[in-house]
């Protein structure tokens, strides 16, 4: 791996950590609350919080894998 | 002796507090630590019952504590968590002894699942 490649290499590692990590608070609060709240409302929205967040996560690991690709 | 403990390491605060409402803290104690120095100093006397360690920390790093825990305490579970790509990150965490992987964004509740399964296989006289 030339240095170039290390540097690029270390940035997209910061950046999935950067992305990933709010996500991971988005998706772990709203399954708690999905699995914890009673009101089937509340829990609606728990769910809707979680597959958004999880169809992001998508997202960033498309961008993320292309981004190595290149 | 104290009671057992989980430790929770990660310097994210947000996520400390995740897994603080996640695990139940019954017949344990949960205890945090915000880095790899403050982790490896709260395991010194007594070995934790299990680790939830994050791989991506300022000084010293999810790599060197989980090192350094498995040459202190080789028996302790050490569950890492990483929100970087995760096939090499895994490989190495493997190959440096962690018992287990999540990756960012993982589910709570199969983490409390794991985390339950671990504790429960501990000998008699080490469970919480």
């Amino acid at each position: 791996m030339s240095s170039a490649d290390g540097i690029a290499e270390e940035l997209l590692s910061w950046l999935a950590h950067e992305l990933n990590t709010p996500i991971a608070v988005i998706v772990g609060y709203a399954e708690l609350l999905e699995k914890r709240v009673e009101e089937p409302a509340h829990r609606e929205a728990a769910v809707h919080i979680r597959e958004a967040a999880q169809r992001l996560r998508s997202t960033v690991d498309r961008l993320l894998a292309e981004a190595r690709a290149k | 002796m104290t009671r057992p403990f989980v430790l929770i390491v990660d310097d994210d605060e947000v996520i400390r507090s995740l897994l603080r409402l996640t695990l139940p803290a019954e017949g344990y104690d949960v205890v945090e630590a915000e880095d790899g120095r403050h982790a490896l100093q709260l395991v010194e006397d007594q070995p934790p019952a299990l680790v939830v360690l994050d791989w991506r920390m300022p000084g010293r790093s999810g790599r060197e504590v989980l090192a350094e825990l498995k040459r202190v305490h080789p028996q302790t579970p050490v569950i890492v968590l990483t929100a970087e790509e995760p096939l090499r990150t895994e490989a190495e965490a493997l190959a440096l002894g962690a018992d287990l992987f999540f990756a960012k964004p993982f589910s709570p509740l199969q983490l409390l699942a794991t985390v339950d399964r671990f504790l429960s296989e501990r000998p008699l006289d080490q469970r919480p």
